[in-house]
């Protein structure tokens, strides 16, 4: 297991041979995986192919099926994350590198 | 290590078990690689499967090591690699502000964009944040007995340690 953070994280996906499109594949050969990290406030986009997101031996098609099930995603957003779009509540989305980043002099003036 | 650019690496390694990395910790402490770039490291044979060719690696007991705001593509596996191989000294490593793009070439389903496999029992502390990846390549083939699947965003493996790629063998 491993504890942390795993947020802001802009994941933009495509489809896979399954016609399927993964932000996330936490798979395990066991029926539970309750690792301590914290994972909030990211933007999952899938551009072409549907959610799937595994966790422990369970595949899951929907957001709020994982979230039930592993306690883990809030405030996950699903949307295109255009530079337009609103990011999660609480964070000011920068053109890069993502939600909440602090702005970095290499990325020009924010 | 700043401003560095490594690619085109492993055109010609051969091990199934173990690969290179643009770049990569290992026993190191409080490393940081910062607006460095890694693309292209990949076999030139995708017939063997093969672990690692990534772009970035913070490996075997590495401890307080970043990887920020960096950039990988089109490396054969992950862009960037959290791995301990179960090393009880591997801990508070980081990867933030980075860019992943058009990586996982070889399609393996163990590796994404990011990849996170810290097997043992040490319960590490990992930041994943403030990263973007992006990856629309096209995987093509058999659905079952295939490693070209596709290319996952976030990877993780921790539960088992192993090194090898995680097949899926259903949909």
């Amino acid at each position: 297991m491993f504890q942390g953070t795993i947020s802001k994280n802009i994941i933009v996906t495509n489809v896979d041979i399954y016609g399927e499109s993964t932000p996330l594949n936490a798979r395990t050969n066991t029926s539970t995986f309750t690792p301590a990290v914290e994972i909030s406030n990211n933007d999952w986009w899938q551009q072409s192919g549907g959610l799937d997101i595994w966790w422990a031996n369970t595949q899951y098609f929907t957001l709020a099926n994982w979230q039930t099930a592993s306690d883990k995603g809030a405030n996950t957003q699903l949307g295109n994350p255009n530079f337009s779009a609103p990011g999660p509540a609480g964070h000011t989305q920068m053109t890069f590198p993502g939600w909440g980043a602090t702005p970095q002099s290499s990325y020009g003036s924010t | 290590m700043q401003n560095c650019t490594v690619h085109d690496c492993g055109a010609n390694y051969r091990n199934p078990a173990g690969g290179p990395a643009g770049f990569l910790s290992a026993n190191s402490r409080n490393v940081k690689f910062y607006r460095c770039l890694a693309y292209n490291i990949a076999p030139s044979d995708f017939s063997l499967t093969q672990v690692d060719f990534v772009g970035f690696d913070l490996d075997n007991d590495s401890n307080g090591c970043t990887i920020d705001s960096c950039y990988a593509h089109d490396c054969y596996n992950s862009g960037f690699m959290l791995f301990s191989n179960g090393d009880a000294g591997w801990n508070n490593n980081t990867i933030t502000n980075c860019l992943a793009e058009n990586n996982c070439r070889g399609g393996l389903p163990g590796f994404g964009e990011i990849t996170i496999n810290l097997p043992g029992a040490s319960d590490p502390t990992i930041t994943v944040q403030k990263n973007t990846t992006f990856n629309n390549r096209v995987y093509t083939g058999q659905q079952f007995h295939n490693d070209n699947q596709g290319a996952v965003g976030i990877g993780s493996q921790a539960a088992a340690c192993f090194k090898a790629p995680f097949r899926r063998t259903s949909s």
